[in-house]
C-alpha cells in the first residue's frame, strides 16, 4: 500500500486520513484477532471476541468507503451505520456504539485535531456506557473511558499533536487492559486480560500506527479470523457479506456422495484427500468400502481420485445452489396465517430442521463462535411474512445483537433472550401462531424457563474453574451455561451433567448430538441413559451443531 | 307438549344423564374390519379401548343411516309435535346430513329441527342437556333452537392428546395439522372452533399438558355447564374435578367418558373438559 500517512506529527486530518487511520487499525485487529480469541475466560470454543470485533470494523470500514474523501464528519456517520449493521457478538455491538459516540463527538466539521479527537473518544466512552444496563468494569469499557480520559488529560500539554495526544491515549489503553484483571475477579482466576479491552487497545494502537507512519507493521495476513474453524466460518452467509460479495453470487457447489470398492482402502488418506477438496466432508467405512460424502465445486476430482484407488459405486452428484434455492424458499414458506414469525438462531442442519419443524419461518444459521450480525438478523426480520417478528437468539452473546436489531427495524420485532438451544426449542414448543404478540411471549417466556439446559464440548486448553481442573481436550459439561462437569470420557461428562439437573424431576429428555458424533454412538449413549434413569423418556435426534458433542434439553 | 331432544352418541353424554332429562341418543357404527358395532351398544368402553390399543388397524367409523333418524323421529312423533335434533359438527361427521335426510320421509305432524352444533363430545352434550332442561321448563322448538344455536358459540373445550396420530390416521386433524411436521415428541392441546379441530398449544410432557388444561379450565369458571371428558384414565378426570370443586365449590359438573368414536379419534389418555358459557 502507499505511504498515504503522515510521518510527521499532524495537527488536522481530514475525511481521507479519517478512514485510513481505521483502516490500518482493522488491518491491525485481523493480524491480532486470533490472540484476542484466545482471551478467554472459559476453556469452551467460544473465544470469539477477536472475530466478533473484526467483522464489527470490516463492515464498518465498507461502510466507510462510501463518502466522498472531502468530509471527516460524513465519513465518521457512514462508520457508524456500518459498524451498526455489522455488529455481533457482545464486543461487536459495543464497539459499534464506540463508533457511534465516536462519530458524534467528532462534530460536523470537514476536518478534525486534538482535541476533536479527545472529544470523539469521550463521545464513545459514554455512548458505551449508555449501551450496556449494567456496566462492569475490567471490561472495554473500562479501556476506552481510560484511554479518552488520558487523551482529555494530553490537551493540555504543550505542543499537543494528535500524534503525540495518540501517543499518550495508547499507552494509557495498554495498561488499562494490564489492570483489567484487578477489577474483574473472572479475568483474574483466569489468569488472562480482558478480550475486548485488549481489541480496543489494538484498534487504538493501530491508528497510532498509521499516524507514525508504521504501517508497514501492520501486515495484512491471511484470514486466521477463526481459532475454531475456518470452513464453518467461512460458509456463514454474514462472513461472505463481510466480504462485499452480493449474496446471489454464492456458490454451494455440488454435493457429492459415492462409495469406494477397493481393497486395503487407508481411511485417514481418502479422508484426507476429500477434506483438501471440500468441506461437510463425511469419509466412513472399512479398508474394503467407504462411503463419501463432501460438498465441492469440483466433483470430477473426487470421482477421478476415487477411481484412482479402487471403484466408484452409487454415485450421486447434486447441484446445492439449486438445492440452496429451494432451501431459501422452503425457509421463507410461511406458516399458515403466521400473524407473527418467528427468526431463530441455530448451527446444525438437524437442529435447523426441529427448529423449522416447531414453526420457526427463518432460520438464521450461527451460534457458538458463529455470531450473526444484526444485519443478518435484519434480513431475516425482513424475509418473513408477517410484520411481527420474534427472535430466539439462543446464545447469550448474540441477545446484544438482537436488541440492537430490534432498534432499526420497521417491523414489530421482540427479543425472547433465549441463552441456548433447548431454551429456544421449549420456547418455539410454546408458541402459537394465533395467538397475539403479547400472550405469545408471555407463555414462550414461561416455556423456556421450565427448560434445563446441557451443552457438552471439548476443554481448549487447560483451567481451573472453582474445584475443576480441566485438561485440555477434556469433556467438558455445562448445566444451564455453568461448567460442571469435565473429563476424558464423554458419555461419562453426559451422565454426570444429567445427576447435575436432578433428573427425579424431568420427564422428558431430549439429546441432539452433534456434527463429531456419529448416529450410532448417540444411540448407545442414549441406551445408557436410559436405564440409568428408567424414568426419563429419551429422545436422541441428529442436531448436527459444531463444537459441542451434545446439546440436551431436560424438561 | 313437551319439545322432545335428539342428539348422538358423539355428545359421549353419559347414559344415566340422556335418560334422566329424556334426550334420546342416536347411535354412529363402530367397524373393527368387518365387524360392525353400533356406539355404546354390544361393546363397552373398556373394552373398546382395549381392542384400539392391541388392533394392529384403527377401527372406522359411520354416520347413522338416514332410516335410523326417521325411525327415531317417527317415534317421537307418536308423543310430540316438536322435536330439536342436535348434532356433531358437519364438518366432522355425516352425521347432520344423515338427521337432515331422515326428517325428509317424515309426515307434516311433526316439526324437526335439526341444528348443526359445530361442536362435539360434552361440548355437543352439554348443549342437548341446556335444551333438554329449557324444554322441561316449558320452551317451544323456536325458543329452544333458539338458545342452543346461542349457546354453541359459548362452548370451550380443551383436550390433551397423548399423540396426532389417531387424529392423523382417522383424517379428522384439522388445523392440527401444522404440528404434524414436528421432529420432536409433543404433547398437543387441541380445541373445537367453528366446527373443526384446531390446535390450541403444545407442551413437551403429558405432565405440562394435564397441568395446562388444569389452568385453561380454571379460567372458564364459573361455567353455566361444565363437563369432564377422559378416554383410559378415570383418575386424571378425578383430580381435574377435585380441582373444580376447590376453585369453585358451587359448580356443577359432569363427567364423561370418551365413547367408541372419540377414542378412535383421540385416542388413549386424554383428559378434556367442555365448558359453556
Amino acid at each position: 500500500m502507499k505511504a498515504v500517512s503522515a510521518a510527521e506529527p499532524q495537527s488536522q486530518c481530514g475525511g481521507r486520513e479519517l478512514r485510513e487511520m481505521f483502516c490500518v487499525a482493522t488491518r491491525w485487529l485481523e493480524k491480532n484477532a486470533t490472540t484476542i480469541n484466545a482471551l478467554n475466560v472459559f476453556p469452551v470454543p467460544d473465544g470469539d471476541t477477536g472475530t466478533n470485533m473484526l467483522l464489527t470494523m470490516r463492515s464498518t470500514m465498507a461502510e466507510a468507503a462510501n463518502p466522498p474523501d472531502n468530509s471527516a464528519a460524513d465519513i465518521a456517520r457512514a462508520m457508524a451505520k456500518g459498524a451498526l449493521m455489522g455488529a455481533r457478538g457482545n464486543s461487536g455491538v459495543i464497539l459499534s456504539q464506540i463508533m457511534k459516540g465516536f462519530a458524534r463527538g467528532l462534530g460536523a466539521e470537514p476536518s478534525f485535531g486534538p482535541a476533536e479527537m479527545a472529544s470523539a473518544l469521550e463521545q464513545a466512552a459514554r455512548a458505551a456506557y449508555e449501551a450496556i444496563s449494567k456496566p462492569r468494569e475490567g471490561t472495554m469499557l473500562t479501556v476506552i473511558k481510560d484511554a479518552a480520559a488520558a487523551a482529555r488529560a494530553g490537551l493540555s500539554g504543550d505542543g499537543c499533536d494528535l500524534t503525540s495526544l495518540m501517543g499518550l491515549v495508547v499507552d494509557e489503553a495498554r495498561r488499562s487492559v494490564a489492570r483489567t484483571p484487578e477489577l474483574l475477579d473472572v479475568l483474574r482466576q483466569a489468569g488472562v486480560v480482558d478480550a475486548g479491552g485488549q481489541g480496543v487497545f489494538i484498534i487504538l494502537d493501530g491508528i497510532l500506527h498509521y499516524l507514525r507512519g508504521e504501517e508497514e507493521g501492520v501486515e495484512m495476513t491471511p484470514a486466521t479470523v477463526s481459532p475454531v474453524r475456518e470452513g464453518a466460518l467461512a460458509r456463514q452467509p454474514a462472513f461472505v457479506a463481510a466480504r462485499a460479495v452480493p449474496a446471489e453470487e454464492r456458490k454451494f457447489g455440488y454435493c457429492t456422495e459415492l462409495i469406494i470398492k477397493g481393497s486395503a482402502l487407508d481411511q485417514n488418506q481418502v479422508r484426507h484427500w476429500v477434506e483438501s477438496q471440500g468441506d461437510s466432508v463425511l469419509v466412513v467405512g472399512d479398508d474394503g468400502a467407504t462411503k463419501v460424502h463432501v460438498h465441492t465445486l469440483h466433483p470430477g476430482s473426487i470421482i477421478e481420485f476415487a477411481i484412482s484407488i479402487g471403484s466408484v459405486h452409487d454415485l450421486k452428484i447434486q447441484n446445492m445452489d439449486d438445492q440452496h434455492e429451494e432451501f431459501v424458499q422452503m425457509r421463507r414458506t410461511p406458516a399458515p396465517a403466521a400473524d407473527i414469525s418467528v427468526v431463530a438462531v441455530v448451527a446444525g442442519a438437524g437442529l435447523e430442521k426441529v427448529f423449522r419443524s416447531l414453526g420457526t419461518t427463518f432460520v438464521v444459521s450461527g451460534g457458538q463462535t458463529m455470531n450473526p450480525s444484526c444485519a443478518d438478523l435484519l434480513e431475516a426480520v425482513d424475509a418473513v411474512p408477517s410484520d411481527r417478528v420474534i427472535i430466539l437468539p439462543n446464545n447469550k452473546n448474540i441477545i446484544p445483537t438482537a436488541k440492537q436489531a430490534v432498534t432499526v427495524t420497521k417491523k414489530q420485532v421482540r427479543v425472547l433472550p433465549t441463552r441456548s438451544v433447548p431454551q429456544g426449542l421449549a420456547a418455539l414448543v410454546g408458541f402459537n401462531c394465533q395467538a397475539d404478540m403479547d400472550l405469545n411471549l408471555k407463555e414462550m417466556t414461561k416455556a423456556q424457563e421450565r427448560v434445563r439446559s446441557i451443552e457438552v464440548t471439548t476443554a481448549v486448553r487447560d483451567a481451573r474453574m472453582g474445584t475443576l481442573q480441566i485438561k485440555k481436550g477434556d469433556h467438558i459439561g455445562l448445566v444451564d451455561g455453568n461448567i460442571r462437569v469435565a473429563g476424558s470420557d464423554l458419555g461419562g461428562a453426559v451422565l454426570d451433567c444429567l445427576k447435575a439437573v436432578g433428573p427425579d424431576t424431568a420427564e422428558i429428555a431430549t439429546l441432539f448430538y452433534g456434527d463429531q458424533v456419529e448416529a450410532d454412538q448417540a444411540a448407545s449413549l442414549g441406551r445408557v441413559l436410559k436405564e440409568q434413569f428408567p424414568g426419563l423418556e429419551m429422545e436422541v435426534v441428529a442436531g448436527g451443531q459444531p463444537h459441542y458433542a451434545y446439546i440436551i434439553s431436560v424438561e | 307438549m313437551t319439545v322432545k331432544i335428539v342428539t348422538d352418541s358423539t355428545s359421549d353424554l353419559p347414559h344415566e344423564l340422556a335418560q334422566e332429562l329424556g334426550i334420546t341418543v342416536v347411535p354412529l357404527n363402530v367397524h373393527f374390519g368387518t365387524d360392525t358395532f353400533r356406539d355404546g351398544e354390544g361393546m363397552t368402553a373398556d373394552q373398546f379401548y382395549h381392542r384400539l390399543l392391541t388392533n394392529p388397524s384403527l377401527p372406522k367409523t359411520s354416520a347413522p343411516s338416514p332410516g335410523l333418524f326417521r325411525d327415531c323421529y317417527a317415534r317421537l312423533g307418536s308423543e310430540t309435535s316438536e322435536i330439536v335434533s342436535i348434532h356433531i359438527s358437519s364438518k366432522l361427521s355425516g352425521t347432520y346430513e344423515a338427521a337432515l335426510t331422515g326428517r325428509r320421509d317424515l309426515g307434516d305432524d311433526c316439526r324437526v329441527e335439526v341444528i348443526d352444533s359445530q361442536t362435539v363430545t360434552m361440548g355437543l352434550g352439554l348443549l342437548a342437556v341446556m335444551a333438554a332442561k329449557a324444554a322441561r321448563q316449558g320452551a317451544n322448538l323456536d325458543e329452544v333452537s333458539g338458545l342452543v344455536r346461542d349457546a354453541a358459540l359459548r362452548v370451550f373445550m380443551a383436550s390433551t392428546l397423548d399423540s396426532l396420530e389417531y387424529l392423523q390416521r382417522g383424517g379428522r386433524i384439522g388445523r392440527a395439522q401444522a404440528w404434524l411436521g414436528s421432529l420432536l415428541s409433543i404433547k398437543p392441546i387441541i380445541s373445537v372452533a367453528e366446527g373443526e379441530v384446531v390446535p390450541l398449544e403444545r407442551v413437551r410432557t403429558y405432565s405440562k399438558a394435564v397441568a395446562r388444561v388444569h389452568e385453561l379450565l380454571e379460567a372458564q369458571l364459573p361455567a353455566k355447564e361444565l363437563a369432564v371428558m377422559y378416554s383410559t384414565d378415570p383418575g386424571e378426570a378425578e383430580r381435574l374435578i377435585t380441582h373444580v370443586r376447590e376453585s369453585a365449590p358451587q359448580q356443577p359438573v359432569y363427567v364423561a367418558r370418551f365413547g367408541p368414536v372419540l377414542g378412535t379419534y383421540m385416542g388413549p389418555d386424554c383428559l378434556a373438559f367442555a365448558a359453556l358459557r
